[in-house]
């Protein structure tokens, strides 16, 4: 089934990531970072940003996933994984690298967009855009135990690429 | 899924106008010291 995404729709699956993203940030000390198959538990639980549920458990491409999870795939009935293509499943920067589009300039970067740190073609960490200041995009980052962390985007300075999962094309 | 970069789309100018109206975002940032990265699960972590 095809499903798209209009304009309004696209809007409205960003904020609803956004707010998953700030609901883990605003509740760091009860996220913890981890490796493991527990990295799933914010897609395995079905937990629903927007009732203010939020896995205890990820590492950073598990929590980017979960954000935008709750922005497509909660509201729109249909919208496939379009982040990992693994049904909501699984899941890595490296199979986060082979989905979405990228978004070649800084000025166009917006909400919900991710920003690919590391060697390509598989990345080593993910952070997602929830903002900007001053023209700088403003990301959460899930990258340790002391996070989730609210950073601009270039904190590090191996920024690989940014990708837009948020399309018109939702499955 | 074509995999050509949003920038080339114009369908997405809207959504960068959309993002722009927003404003500026007003939490803090983190100004401690930053733990270093642990790095991702990679593709033996893939699957749940």
């Amino acid at each position: 089934m095809n499903v798209y995404l209009d304009r309004k729709q696209r809007a409205a699956s960003r904020r609803r990531a956004v707010q998953a993203a700030m609901l883990l940030l605003h509740n760091a000390q009860a996220v913890h970072y981890t490796q493991g198959p527990d990295r799933w538990e914010g897609i395995n639980r079905k937990l629903d940003a927007s009732q203010g549920h939020f896995p205890n458990y990820g590492d950073c491409s598990s929590s980017a996933t979960w954000c935008l999870w709750n922005g497509l795939h909660l509201p729109w009935v249909g919208v496939g994984d379009v982040v990992n293509g693994d049904r909501w499943n699984a899941g890595y920067t490296g199979t986060m690298a082979q989905h979405g589009r990228e978004v070649r300039h800084v000025r166009n970067v917006i909400r919900g967009d991710c920003v690919l740190y590391g060697p390509a073609p598989t990345y080593e960490h993910v952070a997602i855009v929830v903002g900007h200041r001053r023209g700088v995009p403003i990301v959460v980052s899930h990258g340790s135990e002391a996070g989730p962390f609210l950073l601009p985007y270039n904190y590090r300075s191996d920024v690989g690429q940014i990708r837009r999962y948020i399309l018109r094309e939702g499955s | 899924m074509t995999t050509l970069p949003v920038d080339d789309d114009p369908e997405y100018d809207g959504d960068v106008a959309d993002d722009k109206a927003l404003g500026d975002l007003n939490e803090p940032l983190y100004a401690g010291t930053l733990p270093p990265d642990e790095g991702d699960a990679g593709p033996q972590g893939a699957t749940r």
